[in-house]
């Protein structure tokens, strides 16, 4: 039910307003213009739309290199503290999403605190390192974006795993790394696929981050999108291009949501 | 005035504004074609400029000098409830869906629909005692004739701002912008659909507000050529000036005053700012009364406020307000900076924002975003 209120019904005006037009005040009017969709499939847009799952793809990746072991550092020797550590990897949450993304700018930016470093040390060159407005700076951005939306999956399901059953796994003469690789890594496997899904359908769809710490060739499907109903365009069109996002995503959404009906994931897709 | 001041404060359409994305989407999907409200020829209604309650204000934030804001309270002895808008799409999607301001400042080309759609109050404008300060041109404007509807708020010129230390020869023409490659990576462009493409419209000798196709497809592709020489495509134009990012970029006349203000005093020799020859781009917004305003005779004493208060406002805002004092008091603020003044004679043979309409619209969106992508 909720599902059909919070996702159906908002994706169904979405595709309605693709096939209108809009009156003198910019209002979308509903009708029947099949031709919205024809400039969709030039290889400029499908280009962006490639981009932005390669940069989601990539932050996934990093996400999950850098968020298994914090969090299985926090199951496994947290001890008392857990709670707190815990606490700290959301923290920075209580600040403003964009205004996270600023201090990146004034971190990354030529006369930014990292080149600041750099020079200090004596690289030469002013600045010493282009960081900002790079498609890194954008991954980078996105990675700290999205991090907790994989630690907190993987911590959820490593508690799950008594220490019971990894002592059995050393009682059988495992290795660590035979223990990590054949006891815990399959057993973390249902939060690390929630991780994944939640960390990539979002940074797929992100565009501030791209805004502000991207150049002119990194923009992501986001800023189009964003670009066209923030920026006095042709709403249609956005509506247009936001069905060719959906449609992307919709391919990895479906691989996860059958991942989940299989009885594999923690959190009920 | 002092530099703690001018720090504070940004690009009145700075991205923070993105934050308002989430509320356009539910506009998007609130604001489905309800047929438009009464259109055609409006009758002139006439306000008793008395106060009939608080004044519900809607303008991109930090847009009005405060000062002005809390004289009109205390004067009038009302509350002045302040809503900001983060871009005109989401001003419009706020005004379709019935929100009742009192006075809000559409641009020009947004006047223009929300006249066309029926939505502004026609009222008779020598009930503002300061309408004589407002200059001739704006009293018959290409967006509202007979200025009914409206009265101008401020003017913009957008240009190009360099810095001399990095780049030498500059020309006074939006070539600038294409003939200068040791500038590469260090150049932004507006993140601004009509100012993008329009200027280089222009540099091609084509109509600003061209909705030929073959001729935006050239200006697509010009500003397809620019992009490798591009650091960024971002409205983000004060800061930067202020961190030395770029070396050249596409500017609004007064984020450049305003970012200059911002940078050592060391280094505000070393900026300049341009218009250009093909055309000079002249922006300027309006203040508006709604047909459901429910104070109409407090917003009429507030347009009078602001119309009187101008010389105060046009040094803190950073932009011109086209009537006798408030140009006087700009020309005076900018003496340095000759090129960002407004004179009459630049609003003559300047280049007016115009509605593209509907079918030129989509033109317009298809290409900007093939630059964008």
């Amino acid at each position: 039910m909720w599902l059909v209120v919070l996702f159906v019904v908002p994706v169904g005006f979405v595709v309605a307003v693709s096939f209108g037009t809009v009156n003198i005040v910019g209002a979308p009017v509903y009708g029947w213009h099949p031709g919205n969709y024809s400039p969709i499939f030039q290889s400029v847009y499908v280009a962006v739309l490639l981009r932005s799952l390669v940069f989601a793809l990539a932050t996934t990746v990093i996400c999950m290199l850098l968020g298994y072991p914090v969090a299985y550092f926090i199951v496994r020797f947290g001890g008392r503290y857990k709670g707190l550590l815990l606490g700290l990897v959301i923290l920075p949450w209580f600040v403003d999403y964009l205004v996270r993304i600023y201090a990146w700018v004034s971190l990354l930016g030529d006369q930014g605190f990292l080149n600041g470093l750099l020079h200090a040390f004596g690289m030469p060159g002013t600045p010493p390192l282009r960081l900002i407005n790079t498609p890194y700076a954008v991954i980078g951005g996105l990675t700290y974006d999205y991090l907790p939306f994989m630690i907190l999956p993987l911590y959820a399901v490593l508690g799950q795993i008594g220490d019971a059953v990894i002592e059995a796994g050393k009682d059988l003469y495992g290795t660590p790394a035979q223990t990590f690789f054949r006891v815990t890594l399959p057993m973390s496997l249902p939060g690390l696929m929630a991780g994944c899904a939640l960390v990539f359908l979002p940074s797929a769809g992100d565009f501030a981050t791209a805004q502000l710490l991207g150049g002119p060739n990194s923009y992501m499907m986001g800023n189009l999108i964003d670009g066209v109903f923030e920026g006095g365009g042709y709403w249609p069109f956005g509506a247009a291009l936001t069905a060719l996002v959906l449609a992307g995503l919709f391919v990895p959404m479906l691989l996860y949501v059958r991942y989940a009906l299989r009885g594999g994931a923690v959190l009920s897709g | 005035m002092s530099d703690e001041v001018w720090t504070r404060r940004m690009n009145r359409r700075t991205f923070l504004g993105a934050a308002g994305a989430a509320t356009l989407g539910i506009g998007l999907a609130a604001c489905g074609a309800k047929s438009s409200p009464v259109s055609g020829a409006s009758t002139v209604a006439s306000i008793n400029p008395k106060v009939d309650g608080d004044l519900n204000y809607f303008n991109w934030s930090e847009y009005m000098n405060p000062t002005i804001i809390k004289g009109f309270e205390k004067e009038y002895g009302v509350k002045v409830h302040q809503t900001y808008f983060d871009n005109m799409s989401g001003m419009m999607a706020k005004i379709r869906a019935g929100v009742p301001y009192d006075v809000t400042f559409p641009e020009a080309v947004e006047a223009y629909q929300l006249r066309e759609g029926g939505y502004l109050l026609a009222y008779d404008h020598s009930e503002l005692s300061s309408w004589k300060q407002v200059i001739p041109f704006f009293h018959n404007p290409w967006y509202d004739p007979q200025s009914l509807h409206s009265v101008p708020y401020v003017l913009w010129t957008t240009g190009i701002a360099w810095n001399s230390q990095k780049v030498g020869n500059m020309t006074g023409s939006w070539n600038d912008l294409w003939n200068h490659p040791e500038a590469k990576g260090y150049i932004n462009l507006l993140n601004d659909m009509h100012e993008a493409l329009g200027m280089s419209l222009l540099r091609l000798g084509y109509d600003f507000n061209s909705v030929d196709p073959g001729q935006l497809a050239k200006a697509t592709d010009a500003l397809l050529q620019l992009k490798p020489l591009l650091r960024g495509i971002t409205t983000e134009d004060i800061p930067a000036i202020r961190n030395g990012q770029v070396w050249m970029e596409h500017c609004w006349s007064g984020d450049f005053w305003i970012g200059l203000q911002g940078t050592k005093v060391s280094e505000r020799k070393n900026w300049h700012y341009e218009t250009c020859k093909e055309g000079v781009p002249v922006g300027s917004d309006t203040m508006v009364i709604l047909k459901n305003a429910p104070h109409p005779g407090t917003a009429l004493l507030f347009i009078d406020w602001v119309l009187a208060h101008a010389p105060e406002n046009v040094g803190w805002v950073g932009f011109p307000m086209p009537e006798t004092d408030g140009l006087a008091a700009f020309g005076k603020v900018v003496a340095e900076y000759p090129t960002l003044n407004v004179t009459t004679e630049m609003l003559t043979h300047g280049v007016p924002f115009k509605y593209l309409g509907q079918a030129g619209l989509q033109l317009w969106t298809q290409d900007w975003t093939k630059v964008m992508a």
